[in-house]
């Protein structure tokens, strides 16, 4: 069924009978960092200003009584904040995996791009037109939220051969612009409105429960055959389009698609908390630098760390700050731009060494 | 030659025109002469005078400071940095002193003169912080000063964050700071223009002062040594003054964004790059551009009014993005780098 | 049979091939050249369809490429262009196993036979002991022939190449054409490259094409293309050509008045 094999670079290989495959390295990383994400979890839950944690969580399960107090903290509170902040980091940092190999540029990422700010914008404008709209069609917008800014971006930049940093700053430029005009839509928007908006704006998990995970909870159930999908046509992309092609995939099929699938996926999390900068290119970044890898196991890589730094950003925020309305976009940014700078040093200093 | 003075003496008769509508739009005709005697007497006689003295004339006052000021140092910082996209907004400038300010407010309860002195410092820090990122992760091959530009995005985008996290950590006050912090023009502010206005006056005098010898700079810095030019520290003066001077213009009515960006690209096509009738043109550019933003605010969503600071950053962003297109995306671009 | 027949092509308005016909004879190894800017790439990636036909038509065993899907075309044409890029986490086993992209299915990885492949090649650029390496830390002369495994590794009976020594010193040159005559004598391919050098193309090639203003102007086989007339009507440059040791060698004279058209 499962045979060990050695890849073509020399490195250990678990062949499954159906053809798939999966170097063992990756493996061995992937199981930490799920198991780094249950530590953190566990921790997690004791954070908080309620006295409980793990001990009384397992003791739920055995059946033991506990006060409303902890119940509701462990079970409508901090759990559902834990996982929702899983999911949403594990798809935006997909989805910052997916655009860099789209664009060949290690810089991209959904939130600087203006692809959730682009979603936000949508979501409110409908939520203006129709105050009550189902939760389906709040996706719907920010997913043609999202692929408007798309579409402007690549109009803006133009087919081909820009320099990777002034797409990054026509990216932010265009992020700017939206931002202000959605700051400029909060300021008229009515009070009760514009209150819950600008919470969302700042990207935030307090509004996490577990009707928001039961709506996530069927895309990501799609999220794995895109991984699937995905994963396997990435690489080819990585090596640029016209490469792609000659490698014998159809680009003017499966390009939209991908970007469409990226799309998909930073609008899913800014339905669920609103934009998040910087994290599509640390997850993807992070990951590599854990243990390089390619096609599927770089994206569950990434995923799995993007879900990592979320959870580990907010559980930061809420023990530092304690009692402090932080949310969750503020904190990954305060966090992010250094990361980023070293992310930026040390691809700088890689340059230098490979010329 | 001709059509440097043709814009210049335009826009010396078009400013007190834009400043004279903002001043009385809004007044019924009827009053409006006995409103012109209001300036000669030393207290408002009547509701309209008090409008006029105690809200229209600061704020007018406001806009031209701020947008005069913030002008002419985002030409100087274009010009000496040599980059199209430089200015306050986008070299982490207002980020620094908006950070510093509030940070001083909340945390050390300054009063509004160590304010003032906190934004300059901030503005001060937010440049060398993006110059020392721009050092840090900058590439090798980055002709045109590309990563500066990404750096103090960055510096800006972290500078706001910590900024936006400790307005949240303070509630109550965070409502004071709320209309300052996104930059808006508003009578309120005209005891911080009393107490900031010197900082400008003397940053823009002392650029007109070193104007010949920043003008020689910007046609080569060998050939500005070779006349006896001491480039270091006239350079070095230029890019303080101009910093300072953005930073007071933040510390009197919060970031107004992109007025250093946008108006030195309009004025720079008009007037050419001799800067001692560059700057004068900055100057009264900016400060009509942002009398008008101030007017368009104030007008537009009548009664509502718009910050200055989110039209100017609405209408700057759009500026950007073309900018961005035209020195870096356009086919002639490409053609420079190849 | 590699055929372009009448073909008109070109970015925008911008014509950079006209009326263009050429045959690529199968287990040869064609070399293009002309003077810069004659077409000689865009000939390249009209036949690997990136650059849409105005005119003609280009044939591959008499069936019209356009007929064929990417897939397809990727196992009968491999394509190495002038500039590579790989991403800093690729190693080169990973860039090899890439090759194989059109023959995988959607969930699995190399077969048997591809893993034999990948090994084979590897040894005869001789880079078995880097397939670990991330491709962006090897040398600039081991990241070419990198590349050139790749296209070898896709396992085509084409091999198109833009001007595989570029940038390479003058060993690796060497090494690099003797590696692609192998393949032409030794395992059957066909290679069609453009080359700068015309020594290099005498000293290698089998057929030559030479191409100016987006038209080819003479094709034939080493020994008759290569001629001082040939080359002063492409090059408009005044040369000899002699014969050592079985192999041409041009000699460009210089002259009192170069002119730059």
């Amino acid at each position: 069924m499962i045979r060990r094999g050695t890849a073509t670079d020399g490195l250990g290989i678990l062949r499954f009978k159906n053809g798939f495959q999966i170097k063992i390295s990756n493996l061995f990383a992937g199981l930490g960092l799920a198991m780094a994400a249950v530590l953190l979890a566990v921790y997690s839950l004791q954070i908080g200003l309620t006295k409980t944690g793990i001990s009384d969580f397992l003791a739920i399960f055995v059946g033991a009584e506990l006060s409303d107090a902890k119940v509701y903290a462990l079970i409508d509170v901090r759990l559902p904040r834990i996982l929702v902040g899983f999911m949403v980091g594990w798809a935006v940092a997909l989805s910052g995996a997916v655009l860099q190999s789209l664009a060949r540029n290690p810089l991209a990422d959904p939130g600087l791009f203006g692809f959730s700010q682009g979603s936000m914008i949508m979501i409110m404008l409908l939520l203006i037109v129709v105050p009550l709209a189902p939760k389906s069609l709040v996706a719907l917008a920010a997913v043609a939220g999202g692929l408007c800014v798309a579409g402007l971006l690549l109009w803006l930049v133009g087919g081909g051969r820009s320099s990777g940093l002034a797409i990054v700053l026509m990216g932010i430029a265009v992020e700017t612009v939206l931002s202000s005009f959605g700051t400029l839509l909060i300021l008229y928007l009515p009070p009760e409105t514009s209150l819950a908006l600008s919470e969302w704006l700042a990207g935030s998990l307090f509004q996490a429960n577990w009707s928001l995970i039961a709506a996530f909870l069927p895309l990501h159930g799609h999220l794995v055959s895109g991984i699937l999908i995905a994963g396997r046509l990435l690489p080819a992309y990585d090596l640029g389009n016209e490469m792609a092609m000659a490698l014998g995939e159809p680009v003017a099929r499966s390009q939209p698609l991908l970007l469409l699938f990226a799309v998909v996926l930073s609008a899913a999390a800014v339905t669920a908390v609103g934009p998040l900068m910087f994290l599509g290119i640390l997850a993807p970044h992070i990951a590599a630098f854990l243990s390089p890898a390619t096609g599927r196991a770089r994206l569950v890589l990434s995923g799995l760390t993007g879900g990592i730094l979320v959870v580990a950003a907010d559980t930061l925020t809420r023990g530092v700050a304690v009692g402090l309305p932080m949310p969750l976009g503020l904190s990954l940014t305060i966090i992010g731009v250094p990361l980023f700078i070293i992310a930026l040093r040390l691809q700088a200093l890689r340059k230098f060494q490979s010329h | 030659m001709q059509r440097r003075l043709v814009f210049l003496s335009a826009m010396t008769f078009l400013l007190p025109v834009v400043a004279g509508v903002h001043l009385f739009l809004g007044f019924r005709s009827t009053d409006l002469p006995q409103l012109l005697f209001a300036f000669a007497g030393s207290d408002a006689q009547s509701f309209e005078e008090a409008v006029l003295l105690y809200q229209r004339v600061p704020r007018t006052l406001i806009a031209l400071y701020v947008g005069g000021v913030t002008a002419v140092c985002g030409f100087v910082l274009q010009s000496l940095v040599r980059n199209p996209l430089a200015s306050p907004t986008t070299l982490g400038v207002n980020a620094g002193a908006a950070l510093f300010l509030v940070a001083g407010v909340l945390l050390f309860n300054l009063d509004t003169k160590l304010q003032g002195a906190a934004a300059l410092v901030g503005a001060l820090s937010g440049f060398l912080a993006s110059l020392a990122v721009a050092k840090a992760a900058g590439r090798r091959n980055d002709p045109r000063g590309l990563s500066l530009i990404l750096s103090g995005a960055l510096v800006t985008m972290f500078f706001t964050g910590l900024t936006n996290a400790l307005l949240l950590s303070d509630p109550a006050r965070r409502s004071d700071l709320l209309s300052w912090i996104v930059g808006t023009i508003n009578h309120a502010y005209a005891d911080r223009l009393a107490l900031f206005w010197w900082v400008g006056v003397i940053a823009i005098l002392m650029l007109l002062v070193l104007a010949r010898p920043l003008t020689l700079i910007l046609f080569g810095a060998e050939k500005a040594a070779s006349t006896g030019v001491n480039v270091p520290i006239v350079s070095g003066l230029a890019i303080l003054a101009a910093v300072l001077g953005a930073g007071s213009a933040v510390a009197i009515c919060g970031p107004i964004g992109f007025v250093g960006l946008v108006v030195p690209h309009i004025v720079r096509p008009l007037v050419g790059n001799n800067l001692r009738i560059s700057l004068p043109a900055a100057f009264l550019t900016g400060a009509m551009v942002c009398i008008m933003a101030d007017l368009i605010g104030r007008e537009a969503l009548y009664p509502f009014s718009l910050s200055t600071g989110l039209v100017t950053d609405l209408v700057g962003g759009v500026v950007f993005i073309l900018i961005i297109k035209r020195f870096y995306l356009s086919s002639g671009a490409q053609q420079g780098v190849a | 049979m590699l055929e372009v027949q009448h073909v008109t092509a070109g970015y925008g308005k911008l014509e950079v091939l006209s009326d263009l016909s050429i045959q690529f004879r199968p287990g040869r190894f064609t070399a293009i050249a002309g003077p810069n800017g004659c077409g000689k790439s865009s000939l390249l990636k009209a036949i690997m369809r990136f650059l849409p036909l105005s005119k003609g038509e280009i044939m591959l065993d008499g069936k019209p490429l356009e007929k064929i899907g990417r897939k397809k075309l990727a196992r009968r044409i491999a394509y190495l262009p002038q500039e590579c890029f790989c991403p800093d986490y690729m190693t080169l086993g990973e860039l090899i196993e890439l090759a194989g992209h059109s023959r995988y299915e959607l969930v699995g990885g190399p077969s048997e036979r591809d893993r034999e492949l990948f090994s084979q090649v590897l040894k005869t650029v001789g880079l078995s002991d880097r397939a670990g390496f991330p491709v962006n830390k090897l040398s600039g002369g081991q990241r070419q022939r990198a590349w050139i495994a790749m296209v070898l590794a896709q396992d085509t009976e084409i091999i198109l190449m833009d001007e595989p020594v570029n940038n390479l010193d003058i060993t690796y040159q060497f090494a690099v054409l003797e590696l692609v005559r192998d393949l032409v004598e030794n395992h059957g391919k066909t290679v069609i490259s453009v080359l700068h050098d015309l020594n290099l193309t005498a000293a290698f090639a089998d057929d030559v094409a030479l191409m100016r203003g987006g038209q080819c102007l003479i094709s034939g086989t080493v020994e008759d293309a290569v001629t001082p007339e040939n080359i002063e009507s492409v090059f408009g440059l005044k040369a000899q050509v002699f014969e050592k040791e079985g192999r041409l060698v041009c000699f460009p004279e210089r002259s009192e008045t170069t002119v730059f058209c």
